[in-house]
């Protein structure tokens, strides 16, 4: 038994990242794999739903998280996120919006937790303070709702408090 | 005389100014000698001397304004042991000077400067005789003045009306009354009438002034949009301020300063036909009085305050339209619902069946992300925006609609404010969707929390975690009149006469009012179970969850003083009471709401210096837990209503001690012991918590008004009455009756009853005295290792 045991993960780009068994845990979907078939050698694990860049950005999260355990991020989001995360996560988030969405579906499909929250928190962020058209714009969604639907909306909102 | 000298240094630098108001002062000053007294001594310091040297007898004090000639009363006013002032201007502005301390508020200080830049109190001093001024360090309370003038000096405003008005009408530093000549005729032909007769005489005719004070607001009602043109056009052209919705819907006011006017015709409106702007002002009638614009109109003419008799006509008209019975069917919670957006029952069972209808599968809203992804992003947002959310297309708007998302925003909000803990439990404590337990039971409490922490936590004054642990939410009570008749048998009612099983001995009861009979299945959609009844379920298990509750009580008997039933069993077995055979004819219907409660007298444990903190709670006119009531309940309320649950206020330790405990009977050892602690406050819910506790003024006033127009029966809702029920751990049902259906009444056994605010009662003193001694003793100690 080698002091740290090691993984190999295989991106859907094919490319493979050696990472720490003890590391890759954080993974709810690795440590599942992991506990079918216990095997001493490095055992390969493809990731295929998952590119290379956005694993990447995966593991170097789970390398500084494993030992450092994320702050749960208090909903709803009081101010930006940038606001109440550590710094090393702020500096971690500085990526661009289709990275961005990449590292969520990576997180989803790979059942990381604190990471899943972190990134949909950022995106939340991101949203907040934008009007429906600046959102409709930034995820490419078409308005469908004619004035009368949309004003009728409006309407039904008016029960709630402005922050 | 150090106080002259000190204003004499400062005040020739005042700069003389000229009034802007087309007031010509005349200066006929040239024979202020001739008045002066041989009794020109220094002043002296105490005040029992000054009376004996001025004369005991003088206690009348008589100013002429400007365009009187005083000449030929004097000596008939001194002959009747009055006093005429020879400088009234002069006199009037120095007591204004002496009394610059009293003036609290912006307005008043900027009046004050306003009424004080013409000369200074030095040049006015120097004017005036010895005797006048021995006077004026006794004005504010030791006399009457009397300000004599004419409809047209008032008119103009000459320095003498407006210096008058402003030390009696306005600041009341001066007690006295501005009139007309009519006065004189009257006191002088009545010399059994002294001057205080007069004036507050029933029929008194002679006072000066205006209908309303300028700080004073007015509540408009008219019968056309072109009357209320007018009116409005008319106070706002006498100054006077016109109260608006948008003012009195959001922010508190000080009920007694506002006046409703009316014009004429409203009186012959249908009652039915009112709107619900006019129904809340009409509301406002508990706490103000009415007149008619005609009459107002008349009075700023005549130049006349408002009589009682003006109110009083104005109040008969409104009863004889019979609009009160109107009004107060219109409620609190109603009130509340409008304020907090809360969807009534109807409305919310309409909503329930629309989001059942959604479609439950949909496309993507984003290409590339599965909306599982949204409904993770979503909860992050702040309500508000996620509700905009919804405005990006149909299917954003089916995503923001989702039950599961909803029931995650609870919960998150949930960990956020302490009072909506026992919403996170697995137990569904509201049938409802997840959006409409947000809507209508997270956030009304959430903006109760923002209202209590805005008006009673003044930052840095008080503790934070403690205060906020004596914020609970508690279930209020909001009464409607009705014919006892009318409330079917086994329903909720507070007052009224019960209805027991048959067979009851109505020996048990005697002189007890029935405070509240609840009927808790009826109750089972209502806010009962909410989060209060959850809160008091964890200290008491009392509180049954099927049958009929019965709350009796009798403030004036320490033996019985109440008693609490618990009926399980069919409503046929069930028949009213007939005790009295003048029946009261009435009871109230009640409705039940959830709304925060700050603990009473809390602050007494939560601030860090109380003083400082009280001194600070108190600064300007308002009275801050009077402003609370309106914006947690109705804008009509001054107080908090009847509740249910809650909290048990904190007690000083001197109000703990019970004046029936005789010291000699209970052995030596509670007379050695009972020591007062200024420092100790003790907090009931330590022991005991609530089971209802009455208001001690609520709906009082409506009473007032109700009863003259329904003659109300009703001892528990009478003023003062702050009657309680609590419980402890070791309240437990004994049976008393079991019929042969099955069905079965209880009584409760060792609960406590007092009106808490003032006393814990003897009961509850008996039984915790033990505990409290052992906490005094610690806090002592605890106080002398710091």
């Amino acid at each position: 038994m080698s002091e740290t045991k090691q993984v190999e993960l295989t991106s859907k780009d094919k490319v493979s990242f050696k990472v720490d068994r003890d590391v890759i845990l954080m993974s709810g979907l690795v440590k599942d794999m992991l506990e079918e078939g216990d095997e001493d050698e490095t055992p390969i694990i493809p990731i295929p739903n998952v590119d290379s860049k956005p694993l990447q950005k995966v593991i170097e999260y789970c390398q500084y998280h494993h030992k450092e355990p994320a702050q749960e991020i208090e909903k709803p989001l009081k101010g930006k996120i940038e606001d109440v995360i550590c710094d090393w996560d702020k500096k971690f988030l500085e990526i661009d919006q289709s990275l961005l969405i990449e590292l969520i579906m990576a997180a989803n499909y790979l059942n990381i937790k604190d990471l899943l929250d972190l990134t949909c928190a950022k995106v939340a962020s991101m949203i907040k303070g934008k009007s429906p058209e600046q959102i409709r714009e930034m995820f490419g969604i078409e308005n469908d709702f004619t004035p009368e639907e949309e004003a009728k909306i409006r309407e039904e909102n008016k029960w709630c408090e402005e922050a | 005389m150090t106080k002259i000298r000190e204003l004499d240094d400062q005040g020739v630098e005042i700069p003389v100014e000229d009034d802007s108001d087309d007031w010509v002062d005349e200066e006929e000053e040239d024979n202020e000698d001739d008045w002066e007294d041989d009794d020109s001594d220094e002043e002296e310091e105490d005040g029992e001397d000054d009376d004996d040297e001025l004369g005991a007898d003088i206690t009348e004090l008589f100013c002429f304004s400007e365009s009187f000639n005083p000449n030929e009363y004097i000596e008939r006013i001194k002959s009747r042991g009055g006093l005429v002032v020879e400088h009234p201007e002069d006199f009037l502005r120095v007591c204004l000077f002496d009394n610059e301390s009293d003036l609290t508020n912006e307005d008043e200080k900027k009046a004050f400067a306003m009424l004080t830049k013409r000369k200074t109190r030095e040049d006015c001093f120097q004017l005036l005789s010895e005797e006048e001024k021995k006077y004026i360090s006794h004005i504010s309370d030791d006399y009457t003045v009397v300000i004599i003038t004419s409809k047209e000096d008032y008119q103009k405003k000459t320095p003498t009306c407006q210096l008058a008005s402003f030390l009696i009408d306005y600041t009341q530093i001066m007690v006295g009354s501005i009139v007309n000549s009519n006065f004189l005729d009257i006191y002088l032909e009545n010399p059994s009438k002294n001057v205080d007769d007069i004036i507050y005489s029933e029929s008194n005719d002679c006072s000066i002034g205006i209908p309303f004070q300028t700080n004073h607001p007015v509540f408009l009602l008219s019968t056309s949009e072109e009357k209320m043109q007018e009116m409005r056009q008319y106070f706002s052209e006498k100054d006077v301020p016109i109260m608006s919705r948008e003012v009195y819907d959001f922010q508190p006011i000080t009920l007694s300063d506002c006046t409703i006017v009316m014009n004429e015709e409203f009186f012959s409106r249908d009652p039915k036909s009112l709107t619900l702007e006019e129904i809340d002002i009409l509301q406002f009638y508990v706490h103000t009085n009415g007149i008619t614009f005609e009459r107002a109109k008349e009075l700023f003419e005549e130049c006349k305050d408002i009589s009682s008799a003006d109110y009083d006509y104005c109040e008969e008209m409104l009863k004889k339209m019979n609009i009160f019975q109107q009004v107060y069917n219109f409620s609190t919670i109603n009130k509340r619902r409008f304020r907090r957006r809360i969807l009534d029952e109807a409305k919310s069972k309409e909503f329930t069946e629309h989001l059942k209808e959604l479609p439950i599968y949909f496309n993507d809203l984003i290409e590339n992300i599965p909306n599982e992804i949204i409904y993770h992003i979503l909860p992050y947002l702040p309500v508000h925006e996620l509700l905009q959310f919804r405005l990006l297309s149909h299917v954003a708007n089916l995503i923001c609609l989702q039950d599961f998302l909803w029931k995650d925003v609870c919960s998150s909000t949930c960990k956020n404010h302490h009072f909506l803990k026992p919403l996170l439990s697995n137990e569904k404590i509201f049938n409802l969707p997840y959006m409409l337990i947000y809507r209508n039971h997270i956030q009304p409490l959430i903006i109760d929390y923002k209202q209590i922490k805005k008006e009673m936590f003044l930052e840095n004054l008080a503790e934070e975690k403690v205060f906020k642990q004596f914020i609970t939410p508690a279930l209020f009570i909001d009464t409607c009149v009705s014919e006892d008749s009318s409330v079917p048998i086994g329903t909720t009612k507070m007052s009224g006469e019960p209805d027991l099983p048959k067979g009851f001995d109505s020996q048990r009861i005697v002189n007890l009012t029935l405070l509240l009979q609840l009927n808790i299945e009826e109750n089972k959609d209502s806010d009962l179970f909410g989060l209060a009844y959850q809160v008091f379920k964890q200290k008491s298990s009392m509180f049954p969850t099927t049958g009929i509750l019965f709350i009796f009580c009798n403030s004036d008997d320490e033996l019985s003083p109440s008693k609490v039933f618990h009926y399980v069993g069919s409503t046929d077995n069930l028949e009213r009471l007939k005790r009295s055979a003048n029946d009261s004819r009435f009871c109230f219907t009640v409705k039940f709401y959830e709304a925060l409660s700050l603990c009473n007298d809390s602050q007494n444990l939560f601030a860090k210096d109380i003083d400082e903190y009280e001194k600070q709670l108190n600064k300007g006119d308002d009275d801050k837990s009077e402003k609370l009531s309106q914006s947690l309940h109705a804008p009509f309320l001054t107080s908090e209503p009847h509740k249910l649950f809650g909290a048990l206020p904190v007690l000083y330790d001197d109000e703990w001690y019970d004046e029936n405990d005789d010291a000699s009977s209970s052995g030596s050892e509670s007379e050695d012991d009972y020591e007062e602690d200024p420092y100790f406050y003790i907090d009931l819910n330590q022991f005991a918590t609530p089971l209802i506790q009455l208001s001690e003024d609520s709906k009082t006033q409506e009473n007032n008004i109700l009863e003259s127009s329904v003659d109300v029966e009703s001892a528990f809702l009478l003023a003062g009455s702050g009657e309680g029920v609590a419980v402890d751990k070791d309240c437990t049902w004994k049976e008393i009756m079991s019929l042969e259906d099955g069905s079965k009444l209880f009584e409760l056994q060792n609960h406590f009853t007092s009106c808490f605010s003032y006393q814990p009662g003897t009961k509850m003193y008996k039984k915790y005295n033990h505990l409290v001694k052992q906490m005094k003793k610690q806090a002592k100690k605890s106080r002398h290792e710091h």
